[in-house]
């Protein structure tokens, strides 16, 4: 069957005021119809240059140098702009990262799709109506509910998954054969990403439509994709059936990557970091971009570029690479739930009386807030409205214990971590500290408390104050609280804790990396010798390899210094990796808590098996068919929360009774709790689709 | 997804690169010509003044460039060279104060309003939109005919009017810092509202607010002379241009040069400021440059 | 949108009223005898006296205050300290040419500047835009009287093509325009070029925007991308702009009147100063000033209307 898409020995460089480089060398693929292709890679590995070169989009300051692209017949590179406008938007569509700025702010849904439509019209016949009437039977297939009314809308008026799924019915108005997704799910929960997944799959069955879908993402693109394209360095470095490059991958980039990638399976592995840092496209080494880092280099990786050779599925660019079929690689035992290395206290789950003592307690703990009510709304008669960010959460924390707060945006994890440290106020309940109550403790009392309890932010650049130095801000913390000589860090020594140069000190934190400014600001929180940290998304922002070596020297602390965690994220992924225990937040409440083993191996709350199920995982074949629970609809407003359980309006076992009672916070197990009266049929639908 | 680091920006201090930056861009060479040598006229420009700019030369009125008055001289046979040089010492030394008050007025209202907030932004809020609910020049008139004309009072009019554009210039950025996550990182650290303030939002305020007087020197400058031009600002003799102007109006169907020579440098020194000032801001905080995509 | 009004509406009103307090209170802000102040050094006693009955001056500050506020509330800015002739009326008289200049003033800066800023955006970096650059800039630099001067010593003096002196014949629509043109283009040359950088400007910087990229994407036509999807993007902050330009064209309409020999409230605001003829003064600055503080309301709303993610209130997010 002939190829849909044919890309060969592509080439693009970049001219900019440092020099000009290639962003893409030697880049061939193809993509039959009705398939499914995925790009993966790092940052800066090219795989967005890809997409903008396919659609001949490229910035001004970039250039195709070289390669052919071919759409069926047509020879892309040859196109006029007259005919390459004719071809986007209709033979080939393409949605991109971020939806909330992809649309024009100004314009109607509908007027921008309509424009979309005239553009492509073939016959002269479709008037308004006609337009419309296509229009909002797209937008229905994607799943915008009302779509004759919101269609008149603003896109400010959706949500993010909203306005990705209006871009992808735009993407379908002309039923494109070949639909190029450029990390539409990156910036979207991971319940919304499982749906929209889910959508395309369910497009390129009823459409035939194929896909090339760009990420960073491994899980994802393990879900969703038939053939894998690696890429590292501007390079394809391995291509492969899903199947196989998930099981056997064969170039050390893909094989480290995969084991760089935390999950609960891999719980007591040590990640694998990859040495080094991606190079500096300017700066490129000889031969084999990726020698300097790997672990099967060899003295003729570093003369000449290998080529891409074709191995029986696919193609590898590596002189060397790992064997087809690794039958004697060492198995995952599952769900054990012992961790291997050595913290303070904590191993498995002791009886009560040996459990040591705890460190935090939240009882009955909410954050509520006003908003601003002015003159105005009361003489319209606008109601007050509070939002209930954080409602009623109690949970107790012990020393020495790895604890993961999971929850998607709009949880309240984020404003639960700062009103433990204080930085909002709590307005009901009580967080109480090693027996210090914070609302009745007085200013030096909590002064104390910062020395012990220290939040880790999640905004990497905006959290370091730009005009000022590393070494400066690594110590302000003694200078704020002027603690004496004896008690301080060096800056060297905290460099060296968390595994940074002692040049880096005199550097401003825009001259730093993702990862390097991460760990300056665990170093800042570590300053103070804290017995207890709250890490706050700890490897948002950062490449898959990055935040592996982030999560090793979170484990390396842990143990080092016998410190308590607070991991605040919504990648399961990690918490099953490190955590003790779990707990899982749903509009401001806790909905599950138990230990982790028992939470991952049996859910016994509906949102936490909707969690579990979206988790996008790379081992494909080696895991069985996961327990399926996609949820539909979105979250709602954290100012109108629903009555009786908060869940309700998602949840696929609800009943009468859900709608109008709020659900007990119960024990189910010992150290087990959940706030679902259904929960047993949450742990059948978990267990019975299980191998 | 991954974030790339913001692009480079000088601290306050200007290292080393800014200067081969600047070199770059034409108009912020001639920008910086310009205030170079604005500078250096204000240094010792009266020295290099062939005659003195109040000396009077009857016999030789009205007249046009020759080799004994390079520029022309006035309906007073004054030499229009030697008048135009001094005049660049008032102009500059009534906008330049002038601008600085206004500056350091305007940054402790902004820094007040911004970082407290509440009643205390609300009353500030209040208290500039009054002042600038009049236009500038209608409100500037208003004070000098009360105050009457001089050169001391036109600074402190320039520097009253031009104070509220500073105190919001500097509250928007302080509100914009204050949003900041790293304002609340400080904060968990446990530094007080003074060490956010003096350390952390006032490095991060000042570097606009210096690009802004750069760019506010001409418009200060064009404003005293258009007083002065009015006949309320500074008063003759003394050359500031706006005098010259009027003088050259009154008798413009006589003799085009008393005019043109002031406007011209008038021009110039806007011109070169506005370049200076926006080169300036391209290098130290290309966020407020906008596209420079094209 | 509608409580949005309300407040707007109820601040232009905070804000009308307190500047006039301001303007009626800024005599007893300056040290010394108001009278003095008012007369400058030379007042005799008969003068001062006269002044201080007329102006009240001798009641109680907050009772002056009142009587100014009803006055003004019932159209009564007190009269010429000269002519005793009704302030209001004298600036009725005048007011209409101040307006049709402002008006023509910013009409010929909508005019020239916005297209002028689009045309350079369309076709960036072509010596097209070079030149505009440059002509753009070089208006930049010209106030309202640098501009006047230049224009009449160009257009009236050497060339003689239009007049210099005077509104010309009223009832003659050619001749009265003749008379306009250099008057308003000396007001409109300074925002000519400043309009024509910040549209350039503000159209550059929506074109790199992703929404730009989306319409590229799915195969909508140059021409419709950039004057249909990019244009009105670009226009909001501009509209946000005239209002302070309205202003500016105000208190420029002073000099431009000096400068010509119009008649209009710049012309007269300038010969009170001169004469010291208070009343004048301070009724002219009120006016300008109620319709510096309209015009800027006027912007505002339209901008707020022209952008509907301001105008809904109550977001889903």
């Amino acid at each position: 069957m002939a190829p849909l898409l044919r890309v060969e020995g592509l080439e693009v460089t970049y001219h900019t005021r440092e020099g000009s480089f290639k962003a893409l060398a030697d880049v061939g693929f193809e993509v039959q119809p009705g398939e499914i292709v995925g790009i993966v890679g790092e940052s800066g590995c090219g795989k967005s240059t890809v997409a903008a070169a396919l659609l001949r989009l490229l910035p001004p300051n970039g250039q195709i140098t070289a390669g052919a692209i071919q759409l069926r017949e047509m020879d892309l590179l040859q196109q006029s702009e007259d005919q390459l406008r004719r071809i986007r938007g209709k033979d080939l569509a393409a949605i991109f990262q971020d939806p909330m700025t992809s649309l024009n702010p100004v314009f109607t849904i509908g007027t921008q799709m309509q424009d979309i439509q005239r553009a492509h019209l073939e016959r002269a016949m479709s008037g308004g109506e006609e337009l419309r009437a296509r229009a909002q039977e797209v937008l229905t297939r994607v799943g915008i509910p009302d779509a004759g009314e919101r269609m008149d809308q603003y896109p400010h008026h959706f949500s993010g998954g909203m306005r990705q799924r209006i871009m992808i019915a735009m993407a379908l108005l002309s039923r494109p054969s070949l639909m190029i997704a450029d990390e539409p799910t990156s910036s979207l929960d991971v319940t919304l990403e499982a749906q929209i997944l889910e959508l395309m799959k369910e497009l390129r069955r009823d459409f035939g439509t194929s896909i090339v879908f760009i990420s960073h993402d491994l899980g994802v693109i393990a879900q969703l994709c038939d053939r894998v394209i690696v890429m590292y360095a501007g390079r394809i470095v391995e291509q492969a059936p899903a199947e196989t490059l998930f099981r056997a991958a064969r170039h050390a980039y893909t094989q480290a990557l995969l084991a760089s990638i935390p999950s609960y399976r891999r719980r007591g592995e040590p990640l694998a970091a990859i040495p080094g840092m991606v190079p500096s496209l300017l700066n490129l080494p000889r031969g084999c971009k990726f020698a300097d880092r790997c672990s099967h280099v060899q003295l003729m990786c570093r003369g000449d570029e290998p080529p891409l050779v074709s191995t029986d599925t696919g193609q590898v660019r590596c002189f060397n690479p790992f064997p087809s079929e690794s039958p004697d690689r060492p198995a995952t035992a599952r769900g054990a739930a012992t961790l291997n290395w050595v913290v303070a206290t904590t191993g498995e789950l002791r009886s009560p009386a040996e459990r040591p003592p705890v460190v935090l307690q939240l009882a009955d703990v909410s954050m509520h807030y006003r908003q601003p009510h002015t003159l105005v709304d009361r003489l319209l008669g606008h109601p007050p409205s509070v939002v209930h960010a954080v409602d009623h959460v109690s949970l107790d924390i012990r020393r020495g214990e790895i604890v993961g707060l999971v929850g998607e945006s709009g949880s309240g994890k984020t404003t639960l971590g700062k009103t433990i440290v204080g930085l909002l106020p709590c307005t009901g309940g009580r967080v109480v500290y090693d027996g210090l109550d914070m609302a009745a403790a007085s200013q030096t009392e909590l002064r104390g408390m910062r020395l012990r309890v220290q939040l880790i932010f999640q905004e990497l650049y905006s959290s370091l104050s730009p005009r000022l130095r590393i070494a400066y801000l690594l110590r302000e913390p003694y200078l704020i609280h002027r603690l004496p000589a004896a008690e301080r860090y060096t800056v060297a020594q905290l460099l060296e804790m968390v595994g940074l140069s002692e040049e880096q000190a005199d550097k401003f934190p825009h001259e730093l990396s993702g990862g390097q400014v991460r760990r300056v600001g665990i170093a800042r929180a570590l300053a103070l010798r804290p017995e207890f940290l709250i890490a706050d998304e700890p490897t948002s922002g950062l490449d898959v390899s990055v935040a592996a070596k982030i999560l090793n020297l979170m484990k390396e602390l842990a143990a080092q210094l016998g410190l308590t965690y607070l991991i605040i994220t919504h990648n399961l992924n990690i918490v099953g990796y490190l955590s003790h225990r779990l707990a899982v937040m749903y509009l401001g409440a806790l909905v599950e808590v138990g230990p982790t083993a028992r939470v991952f191996e049996a859910p016994a709350h509906p949102y936490t098996l909707a969690l579990l199920s979206a988790i996008p995982e790379p081992d494909r074949a080696r895991q069985p068919a996961r327990p399926r629970l996609l949820l539909q609809g979105e979250i709602p407003s954290p100012k109108n929360l629903p009555s009786g359980c908060r869940f309700h309006t998602r949840c696929p076992f609800v009943e009468e009774r859900c709608r109008v009672e709020a659900p007990p916070w119960r024990e189910i197990e010992p150290d087990h709790w959940t706030a679902c009266l259904f929960w047993e049929k949450v742990r059948q639908q978990s267990a019975g689709t299980a191998a | 997804m991954t974030q790339a680091a913001p692009a480079a920006r000088a601290s306050v201090i200007p290292r080393p690169h800014v200067l081969s930056d600047l070199a770059r861009r034409p108009a912020g060479v001639f920008g910086l010509i310009t205030v170079v040598l604005l500078a250096l006229i204000l240094a010792v420009g009266p020295l290099l003044a062939p005659y003195p700019f109040a000396k009077q030369d009857v016999s030789h009125r009205n007249e046009g460039p020759s080799a004994s008055h390079v520029l022309g001289t006035d309906h007073l046979g004054r030499d229009l060279l030697s008048r135009l040089l001094t005049g660049t010492r008032i102009a500059l030394g009534t906008a330049f104060p002038a601008v600085l008050a206004a500056l350091l007025a305007g940054l402790v209202l902004g820094l007040v309003a911004g970082y407290a907030g509440g009643r205390i932004d609300n009353l500030t809020l209040i208290i500039l939109d009054t002042v600038q609910a009049f236009p500038t020049v209608v409100l500037m008139l208003a004070l000098l005919a009360l105050l009457g004309p001089s050169t001391r009072n036109v600074i402190i009019v320039i520097a009253l009017t031009f104070a509220p554009g500073y105190a919001r210039v500097t509250r928007a950025q302080v509100l914009a810092v204050k949003e900041n996550p790293f304002i609340e990182v400080e904060r968990s650290l446990g530094a007080s509202g003074m060490r956010i303030v003096f350390v952390h939002i006032l490095a991060n305020v000042l570097a606009p607010l210096f690009i802004l007087l750069a760019m506010d020197l001409p418009s200060a400058i064009a404003t005293e002379a258009g007083l002065s031009f009015l006949g309320f600002g500074v008063r003759p003799p003394t050359p500031s241009w706006g005098v010259m102007l009027s003088d050259g109006f009154s008798r413009i169907r006589t003799s085009p040069w008393p005019v043109l020579w002031p406007s011209l440098a008038l021009m110039v020194t806007t011109l070169g400021f506005t370049f200076f000032g926006e080169a300036l801001r391209d290098i130290l905080d290309p966020k407020l440059a906008g596209s420079r995509r094209a | 949108m509608l409580s949005y009004l309300i407040k707007r509406l109820g601040m232009t009103v905070v804000v009308v009223f307190l500047s006039t307090l301001f303007l009626a209170s800024l005599v007893h802000f300056i040290p010394g005898d108001p009278v003095r102040t008012i007369l400058g050094p030379r007042a005799t006693p008969s003068m001062s006296a006269r002044v201080r009955e007329e102006m009240g001056l001798d009641k109680p500050i907050p009772l002056q205050l009142l009587d100014f506020f009803t006055g003004v509330l019932r159209g009564d800015l007190g009269s010429d300290f000269l002519t005793h002739q009704p302030v209001t009326r004298m600036i009725g008289q005048a007011l209409p040419h101040t307006l049709i200049l402002a008006v023509a003033g910013l009409g010929l800066a909508i005019l020239l500047g916005i297209p002028l800023g689009i045309y350079s955006a369309a076709h960036p970096n072509t010596w097209v835009d070079r030149v505009t650059g440059i002509v753009s800039v070089a208006f930049i630099s010209l106030p309202a009287y640098v501009a006047g001067l230049l224009l009449l010593l160009c257009f009236a003096v050497l060339f003689r093509l239009f007049p210099a002196i005077g509104v010309g014949d009223r009832s003659d629509p050619v001749d009265y325009l003749r008379h306009l043109i250099l008057p308003s283009a000396a007001l409109a040359m300074l925002w000519i070029g400043y309009l024509a950088r910040l549209v350039r400007a503000s159209v550059l910087e929506v074109l790199n925007a992703n929404y730009i990229r989306t319409a590229f994407a799915y195969g909508l036509s140059e021409r419709l991308v950039f004057y249909k999807y990019a244009l009105k993007n670009a226009i909001i902050p501009t509209v946000a702009m005239l209002g302070i330009g309205m202003g500016s064209l105000l208190g420029g309409a002073i000099f431009v009147e000096v400068i010509f020999t119009r008649p209009g409230l710049g012309r007269l605001m300038f010969d009170a100063i001169s004469s010291r003829n208070y009343p004048v003064v301070r009724g002219g600055v009120l006016v300008t000033s109620l319709l510096f503080v309209l015009a800027n309301l006027l912007a505002d709303l339209s901008y707020h209307f022209l952008d509907p993610r301001i105008q809904y209130q109550e977001t889903r997010q």
